[in-house]
């Protein structure tokens, strides 16, 4: 094999070589950095202020909306035991005689 | 000849009989069977749906402690006696057998007193603790909409949507809180005199039930103002 052989081999084989690092190593390529990216835009909404919602903290009270909807949870189970107190108002006792 | 034939009918009748006799018996035997079996599936529908009313009341975190286990002692109490009656009818015949039967639906009242007024009980208790919750609602919305006046915002609507909405948690304190005391003292006796001693309690809880929804209805429509 002549010198300019062997230096044209080298040449190819690091060619390769940084162009697969270049590719390893590019952003998103790794375990890790993929996992970043796919929660960015997740902690990106989490951030955003919903249509319609007041940025004024002093009117802005969450807590109510959590009351409220403690409320509903309440009221829904009252409509159930209604609905089930109607069943069984209507089951037919069926006295045996 | 007349007596020869009077000889011929009374022995006719009595082959009859001797004939007929056991037929009867085993039909009588077939009804016995059939009341015992209608009466033992009566039973067992009975206490399965008082397994399930036990489980609800368990579960049900709004009921106070008194009134979960008074309607425990009733519902258990229940299937305790509905049990020993399934082991008399199972042995029982005759009279016996029909007093028993009856005294499954008539002492008991499973269906049409003993589960629905757990039911009304505890819808009544979940009210009540609406009613709570509503009373603080109420109390922060009162801040906001002072807050968003002080800001210089109109809240003429607002304070008027407010009003109406404590009128209609008032209302429905005022509706539910009767709802227990005046059904857990019921006894199947008493709803064998009269059928509709459910009906002003149910009727409560519905009301109440009404004014509550109508009353979230409001605040929601407050939060929205103020949000705007």
């Amino acid at each position: 094999m002549s010198a300019v052989t062997i230096a044209r081999r080298l040449g190819h084989a690091g060619i390769a070589g940084v162009a697969l690092a270049v590719v390893l190593g590019a952003p998103g390529c790794s375990a890790r950095e993929r996992t970043a990216e796919h929660r960015e835009p997740v902690q990106q909404v989490q951030q955003a202020p919903r249509s319609g919602q007041s940025l004024d903290p002093d009117i802005e009270d969450g807590t109510t909306d959590q009351d409220l909807a403690e409320i509903n949870a309440l009221l829904a189970e009252v409509e159930a035991d209604l609905r089930q107190t109607d069943l069984d108002l209507t089951t037919d006792e069926g006295d045996v005689r | 000849m007349k007596t020869q034939l009077v000889g011929f009918a009374a022995g006719l009748v009595t082959v009859s009989a001797v004939v007929a006799t056991p037929a009867s018996a085993a039909q009588g035997t077939d009804d016995g069977s059939r009341l015992r079996d209608r009466c033992l599936h009566a039973v067992d529908r009975r206490l399965d749906r008082l397994d399930r009313a036990i489980e609800r009341i368990a579960g049900a975190r709004h009921l106070t402690d008194d009134h979960r286990k008074i309607l425990t002692v009733q519902l258990k109490g229940t299937a305790v006696s509905l049990t020993g009656l399934r082991g008399k009818i199972a042995s029982e015949s005759g009279d016996a057998l029909k007093a028993d039967c009856r005294s499954v639906g008539v002492d008991h009242r499973v269906f049409v007193l003993l589960v629905p007024r757990a039911c009304l009980v505890a819808a009544g208790d979940a009210e009540l603790m609406a009613v709570g919750k509503f009373e603080d609602v109420a109390k922060k919305l009162e801040d906001a909409i002072d807050k968003a006046a002080d800001a210089g915002r109109d809240m003429t609507e607002e304070r008027a949507d407010l009003a109406s909405m404590r009128s209609y948690v008032e209302s429905a304190h005022d509706g539910a809180s009767g709802i227990a005391d005046s059904i857990l003292d019921l006894t199947p006796a008493d709803w064998n005199d009269d059928h509709t001693v459910l009906d002003p309690a149910r009727k409560a809880a519905i009301d109440a039930r009404l004014d509550l929804r109508s009353a979230h209805r409001l605040a929601k429509e407050i939060r929205r103002d103020l949000r705007r």
